[in-house]
């Protein structure tokens, strides 16, 4: 990549890392940005003996077994919707194409719903059981909806788009017939529907990580090919790319990292489909910078988008989704606003 | 023979031809576009394939250019069949020129004409050749493109465009150069210009090229061999000599010509009479 290119990531790691001890810091105890610093530092190898601890345990604790877990898995899964976005309008070549497209998230609220419904999602694995579940079934709906589209062993973009369409509105009845027929005031079914990170501790972050992290750096090795695929599918295929195989392995990989994210976070909406395109306003659409900047932004974003579901209404907490769709929707309005301002110039 | 494995060791082995048609056929729905085409192109051959729309001319392209595969019969690519190359290996060989340029993309120029070093770069983006930004540059000073350099696809003119898809295919090094229709959306200035550029590159190079061409005149004037396509069958091939023939263009296309000498190059050109 470019000298030029390396800016704007340097700028994005920053405010990342800036975002993340800001978001530690905020909840029910506040915890200053200074002491974070020093409480990581303390835990880096070899930097012990310089930061003295002036901090109490409690703060620590909470820091570290509560609030740092569920930051990362923020950044985590906020970096996953947001590649798999960026990935998923490139090969596709369609702007509204995001993350679910394939339909990956109704056949995981499926999953999720039958279990809350039946009561049954601590049963076997106990808390994995649902995160599991709903992973396997994501994946059924993958392989259904690429079935269903394929002709002679091609996936023609329409097709794809069209069957999971589909498969989106068929599951989605499912989901909420399960709702409408479940008792309970507070409905877990929708609640899961519209996302949340409450209750999700490392052993997430520790199974998620290694996992999101393959696939993205998967699809930023295919970010030239995406730059090919922008000037159309016959010309890539002239430039020496092998398009079918090229876009199925995308989705596939982009599916599977939103299946993970989708299966502990539940359904968080309009990440994936706006984070890649503020980016494209910012810094334009060449893929080897749109992916790892998506994957940086997603990041940020749901790590304050979660922030504020945690803390503005605290104790109760608003859906994630909820928020990303509340905060995303005017601030991407606002950059499309300014975009056409400088075009007019 | 021996089985040639990279199509880029092909040109020592002349007797060979870049490209050879035995009884290729395809159809679309049941309905034969193309038939029984027997054909072959020697190396440095510069081809016109002309004929009525809807003789399956585009088609007999795509068959080259190994997007679609016969449905009968064999197309041959440097002797081998060209099913048995993966696209990689065919787009370091063909590079393909169609006739509506680039789409106008936010992508600036010489990102574009990079694009073009594509089947030479490794999945990490080395490109093989360690002089491929010097070959970029040479491109863009002989295109007259260096003033655009960094401006966006889609703040230039079709034309310009056009020059960008034209500096892409030179930057793809290939022996064998497809045009469809290259100069269809151009003015007479740049249809000129383009030909003159393809002609500089031919004799540099040696590049083999067939060129579907709409414009009669302009196929006689810069192929050697005229390839006449009439519902799907090749029905004619020969020099630009042989071809523009009075009787001949009347049976391809139905309409009243009239054959008349250049007066610099001699080479026929037709004229056309009110019905």
């Amino acid at each position: 990549m470019s000298r030029a290119a390396a800016l704007p990531v340097l700028l994005f790691i920053v405010v990342l890392a800036i975002s993340f001890v800001l978001t530690t810091g905020i909840g029910s105890v506040y915890i200053p940005a200074g002491q974070i610093t020093r409480i990581l530092l303390h835990h880096l190898p070899f930097m012990q003996q310089w930061v003295v601890p002036d901090w109490s345990t409690a703060s620590e604790q909470i820091m570290l077994k509560i609030r740092m877990p569920r930051v990362v898995l923020s950044m985590l899964v906020g970096a996953a919707l947001g590649v798999a976005g960026a990935a998923f309008q490139g090969v596709l070549r369609n702007p509204l194409a995001d993350p679910f497209t394939l339909g990956v998230s109704s056949g995981a609220s499926v999953g999720a719903a039958v279990l809350i419904f039946t009561g049954y999602q601590y049963s076997l694995l106990g808390g994995w059981t649902l995160p599991l579940v709903a992973f396997a079934t994501g994946m059924i709906t993958l392989y259904g909806v690429l079935m269903l589209a394929r002709e002679q062993g091609r996936i023609p973009t329409n097709s794809l788009i069209l069957s999971g369409v589909v498969m989106q509105s068929f599951l989605g009845a499912i989901v909420s017939f399960l709702a409408s027929m479940s008792e309970g005031s507070v409905n877990e079914i929708i609640f899961w529907t519209m996302g949340s990170l409450s209750l999700r501790g490392w052993p997430y972050v520790v199974v998620m990580l290694p996992y999101v992290l393959a696939g993205m750096l998967f699809l930023w090795s295919q970010s030239r090919a995406m730059n090919l695929l922008a000037l159309g599918e016959r010309e890539a295929a002239h430039l020496g790319l092998p398009v079918d195989r090229t876009k199925m392995l995308v989705l596939i990989v982009a599916t599977l990292i939103t299946a993970a994210a989708v299966s502990v976070s539940g359904v968080i909406a309009f990440v994936g489909l706006v984070v890649p395109h503020m980016i494209r306003l910012l810094v334009g659409s060449d893929y080897r910078l749109l992916i790892p900047l998506s994957a940086l932004g997603g990041g940020i974003f749901l790590m304050w988008a979660d922030t504020v579901a945690r803390t503005v209404l605290s104790p109760t907490e608003i859906p994630l989704g909820v928020v990303t769709a509340f905060v995303g929707a005017p601030f991407f309005a606002y950059l499309l606003h300014r975009y056409k301002k400088q075009q007019s110039k | 023979m021996t089985s040639t494995t990279d199509p880029q060791e092909y040109q020592e082995k002349a007797s060979v031809p870049v490209v050879a048609l035995q009884q290729a056929g395809k159809s679309y729905a049941r309905k034969p576009v193309l038939r029984d085409v027997n054909w072959q192109v020697q190396a440095g051959e510069c081809w016109g394939i002309i004929g009525p729309n809807g003789s399956g001319k585009t088609t007999l392209l795509q068959l080259i250019s190994g997007i679609e595969r016969p449905d009968t019969g064999k197309v041959m690519l440097a002797g081998q069949d060209i099913g048995s190359y993966s696209r990689r290996r065919i787009a370091r060989f063909t590079a393909v020129l169609g006739q509506e340029g680039l789409a106008p993309l936010h992508y600036p120029v010489r990102e574009v004409l990079a694009m073009g070093r594509y089947p030479y770069q490794s999945w990490l983006g080395r490109d093989e050749l360690d002089t491929a930004d010097e070959l970029i540059d040479q491109i863009m000073d002989r295109l007259d493109l260096r003033s655009l350099a960094d401006r966006p696809l889609d703040q230039l003119s079709g034309g310009q465009r056009q020059r960008v898809a034209f500096g892409k295919v030179m930057a793809q090094q290939p022996k064998l150069l497809l045009l469809d229709e290259p100069t269809t959306y151009l003015d007479i200035a740049y249809q000129i210009h383009f030909m003159e550029w393809l002609d500089e590159w031919r004799r540099e190079s040696g590049i083999t090229i067939i060129a579907v061409l709409h414009d009669l005149n302009l196929a006689a004037r810069y192929c050697d061999r005229l390839l006449a396509l009439n519902e799907g069958q090749a029905v004619q091939a020969g020099t630009p000599q042989q071809l523009m023939q009075e009787e001949t263009i009347r049976r391809l296309f139905q309409v009243e010509p009239a054959i008349v000498h250049h007066p610099d190059i001699h080479v026929p050109q037709l004229l056309l009479k009110r019905q």
